[in-house]
């Protein structure tokens, strides 16, 4: 084990609360006065799915937490504007990155332990899938992984250093995945920059550090 | 409605319970024992409930909650003798690790105050450098610094251990 490696475990068994520690919205929301009632969003929801029923329209619904803008997905992670958004189908997940609720790009066939297979499974999956992109001078890097993963490194390959931190799903996609988000402040390479991607359980053990080959880009220089 | 500033209840709630045992975890060693975190944590969060409108989405909801949470914690802790770690059984490790954890654990606690927290903001709380600064109020290159020299004083103790 590294040192930085027997760091990082070490922290953490230092810091880690007993077992028994578990959050409790409801005193925080009585305590700020704040009761939990039906949420606009999923009124605003009934109703819309109600009318395109009534009119006998195969309409899909989707309202985004904001109430109104139409999005893909169902939102996993954020990170200022920037959205990150996943469907979870027969075959495989897909992922969704809006800026300011406008789409940035998508990635799907992600090779994910947890995701469902298709007809051809790939021969090996992994415990995380990405997607790294730039449109509107934003740049972003953002994923999925496998339930068993509690941190991830990525290294970008100018040495960037990223820890994303890993979101569980809403509880409405009925999945234990994990996802990611972050924003990329200074976008100096094309997409297709990312070096590696390691995954660590909740014990700081390595389950998959992933060296990623690198692209030959037109006019790129290694 | 498009909603330019302000955290939606909804986002709060998400990083509650998704990062509580992390929240607890910073809470606990900052503020000095497990009962002043639990209460930093949830105060700071009735804090955040209260004024989400205050919020300019000019960093991550979960940034925004961290620093509350952080400089809750940091008011409640002892003017004496600073406690920084939680006092529970260490967890299960491999045999031939857990003497250098003991080592590791007292280094880490005898690190200068600052090294200590920025040390548990990104190795614990795995917080990026910019959400460091802003929940201790410093700048991004004193969290790197800072960074840099706990963990050189770690591998230079960690370095002088005999071999086992």
């Amino acid at each position: 084990m590294t040192v930085d490696a027997l760091i990082a475990t070490t922290v953490k068994d230092m810091l880690d609360p007993p077992p028994g520690e578990r959050p409790d919205w409801q005193r925080v929301l009585d305590a700020a006065g704040r009761k939990r009632g039906v949420r606009r969003g999923v009124v605003v929801a009934a109703l819309a799915t109600a009318v395109a029923a009534c009119a006998g329209t195969a309409v899909a619904v989707r309202i985004t937490v904001f109430g109104s803008s139409a999005a893909m997905g169902t939102e996993v992670a954020r990170s200022g504007a920037l959205v990150l958004r996943a469907d979870i189908g027969k075959c495989g997940g897909a992922l969704y990155v809006y800026d300011a609720g406008t789409f940035l790009g998508s990635e799907s066939g992600m090779a994910v332990r947890g995701l469902p297979d298709c007809e051809h499974p790939p021969a090996r999956k992994h415990s995380v899938g990405w997607m790294y992109g730039a449109a509107r001078r934003t740049g972003y890097l953002a994923g999925v992984t496998s339930a068993d993963a509690a941190r991830l490194s990525a290294v970008l390959d100018d040495g960037t250093r990223l820890a994303p931190a890993l979101h569980r799903a809403p509880a409405s996609m009925k999945t234990r995945l994990r996802y990611f988000l972050v924003r990329l402040e200074r976008l100096a390479r094309p997409p297709g920059a990312v070096a590696s991607l390691t995954t660590y359980d909740a014990r700081g053990h390595l389950i998959e550090r992933w060296r990623l080959p690198r692209l030959s880009l037109p006019g790129r220089s290694r | 409605m498009n909603v330019a500033t302000g955290a939606g209840l909804d986002e709060i709630e998400a990083v509650y319970r998704a990062r509580y045992r992390e929240l607890l975890g910073i809470a606990a060693a900052f503020s000095g024992s497990l009962d002043a975190g639990r209460d930093a944590v949830h105060d700071a969060f009735v804090s955040a409930v209260r004024g989400r409108s205050s919020y300019r989405r000019e960093g991550t909801v979960e940034a925004w909650l961290w620093r509350s949470v952080v400089r809750t914690a940091l008011k409640r802790r002892p003017r004496e003798a600073p406690v920084t770690t939680i006092d529970i059984d260490p967890a299960p490790a491999e045999a031939d690790t857990l003497a250098e954890a003991a080592d590791l654990r007292a280094a880490i606690a005898q690190l200068p105050e600052r090294q200590r927290h920025v040390l548990f903001l990104r190795h614990y709380a795995d917080l990026d450098y910019a959400a460091i600064a802003d929940s201790l109020g410093i700048s991004r290159g004193t969290v790197a610094a800072t960074l840099h020299a706990a963990r050189a004083s770690l591998k230079a103790l960690y370095e002088e251990v005999p071999a086992r």
